[in-house]
């Protein structure tokens, strides 16, 4: 009877090896941003023909970190939104030319960090066990391991400026929000930025000056 | 040759006569079984099959023809969905690509019947299970995760049988359709619906 059950126990456990809950496969997801846009259903995008956008960026990059970029990435960033602007027929202008819309542009940087004390095996099968070695017990660290994931967003708002009135709350007709992981080059996530910028736009054919 | 297939039936009858007579002193079954699922319904969160799934009962028979016992069983179901542009309900359009993921883990009390069909050391069965189902339903994109997790009640009409190799012991398949009440509104899921197939080994004792 204890040798059944220890067999039945055994069939058990293979099919628990072999069916236990999988985790998905992640490597397919793409390291391209996440692009969020909301767009003021009641705004009519043909009313609007000029644009202004600052050709500097505000920085939050968590504490003491805070500041206005200007620096040539941020001029690539620019130049997008221009780009797609000029392109759906609209003008920019200078500030002081009470521009029909205004743009707000920002970037955020945060890095959040774990800490985790790993078990013997961390999770992967195959790893070398305790009994290997003639232990007994399973392997202590006497150590945790911290990581960091650091993660970036584009955050755009377009403004009426031409129906904005003094002492009055000014409407955004239209937001983005890109997010996604950062990597270690700073060219490659501001072209991440590029490229959610350029979905947004696209994502949004509301926006046309004709 | 003639008496070699004399001796030959004579001892396949004897195996099934030893079955027979084996199956009226079994008290309970255990068993353990890979199971395969395929999602149905009437959503489209995901369609992909999960071949990564199980099952363990035990069955204590009532009388020659009658079991009621317990069951548990678990399904990781994941898709990948290429770029795509979403619409949601709040009026937010996102372009992202995504890894959508249902969990699923039923624990089930679970009856059976079994007829008198074919020979003994074939038992097939038909059965219900009834119980609750906890879900878990999740979508990843880049680094982030949106899911939430919630409790149904599940029902498991099954059909199936015990294909006994030795006195003890026989393979097990079973074909099984389970119906859950757990939703996720967000998701557009009303219900959780899968078709399944066991196969595995079942131990009577």
């Amino acid at each position: 009877m204890k040798k059944k059950f220890f067999i039945v126990l055994f069939l058990a456990f293979l099919t628990l090896t072999f069916s236990c809950r999988k985790d998905p496969d992640f490597s397919q997801l793409s390291t391209n941003f996440t692009v969020i846009t909301n767009v003021d259903s009641a705004a009519n995008f043909h009313d609007f023909q000029t644009y202004y956008i600052s050709d500097t960026i505000a920085w939050v990059g968590g504490k003491d970190d805070d500041s206005i970029l200007y620096d040539d990435n941020t001029k690539l960033l620019v130049q997008t939104v221009k780009d797609n602007m000029n392109a759906r027929g609209y003008t920019f202008v200078s500030k002081d030319s009470k521009p029909d819309l205004g743009f707000n542009m920002g970037a955020v940087k945060t890095t959040t960090v774990s800490i985790i004390y790993p078990g013997w095996w961390w999770g992967y099968p195959g790893w070398w066990d305790p009994w290997y070695w003639g232990w007994y017990y399973p392997y202590y660290y006497p150590w945790s391991v911290a990581y960091a994931v650091t993660t970036g967003s584009v955050i755009i708002d377009m403004v009426d400026l031409k129906d904005a009135q003094p002492k009055r709350v000014e409407r955004v007709v239209w937001s983005v929000v890109a997010n996604g992981a950062l990597g270690s080059s700073t060219s490659t996530n501001v072209q991440r930025g590029v490229d959610a910028i350029n979905q947004a736009f696209k994502q949004t054919p509301e926006i046309s000056a004709n | 040759m003639k008496s070699l297939k004399i001796i030959l039936a004579i001892c396949v009858l004897g195996v099934m006569n030893g079955y027979s007579q084996s199956h009226m002193n079994y008290h309970s079954m255990i068993a353990g079984s890979w199971e395969i699922a395929f999602p149905t319904g009437n959503h489209d969160f995901l369609t992909k099959t999960s071949l990564a799934g199980g099952r363990i009962e035990y069955r204590r028979f009532i009388n020659g023809q009658f079991s009621a016992g317990l069951a548990f069983s678990w399904n990781s179901f994941d898709e990948y969905f290429n770029t795509q542009t979403y619409k949601t309900a709040g009026g937010s359009v996102v372009t992202t690509d995504m890894v959508r993921q249902i969990y699923t883990a039923p624990i089930t009390a679970i009856f059976h019947y079994y007829p008198q069909l074919g020979p003994k050391m074939i038992k097939p069965y038909v059965g219900v299970g009834l119980g609750a189902q906890y879900s878990e339903q999740n979508i990843f994109f880049n680094i982030y995760q949106v899911g939430d997790d919630n409790w149904g009640f599940v029902v498991r009409p099954e059909i199936g049988a015990v294909v006994m190799f030795t006195e003890n012991w026989g393979a097990l398949v079973t074909f099984s359709y389970n119906y859950s009440t757990n939703k996720n509104e967000g998701f557009g899921v009303k219900s959780l619906q899968q078709f399944g197939i066991n196969i595995g080994i079942a131990g009577l004792f």
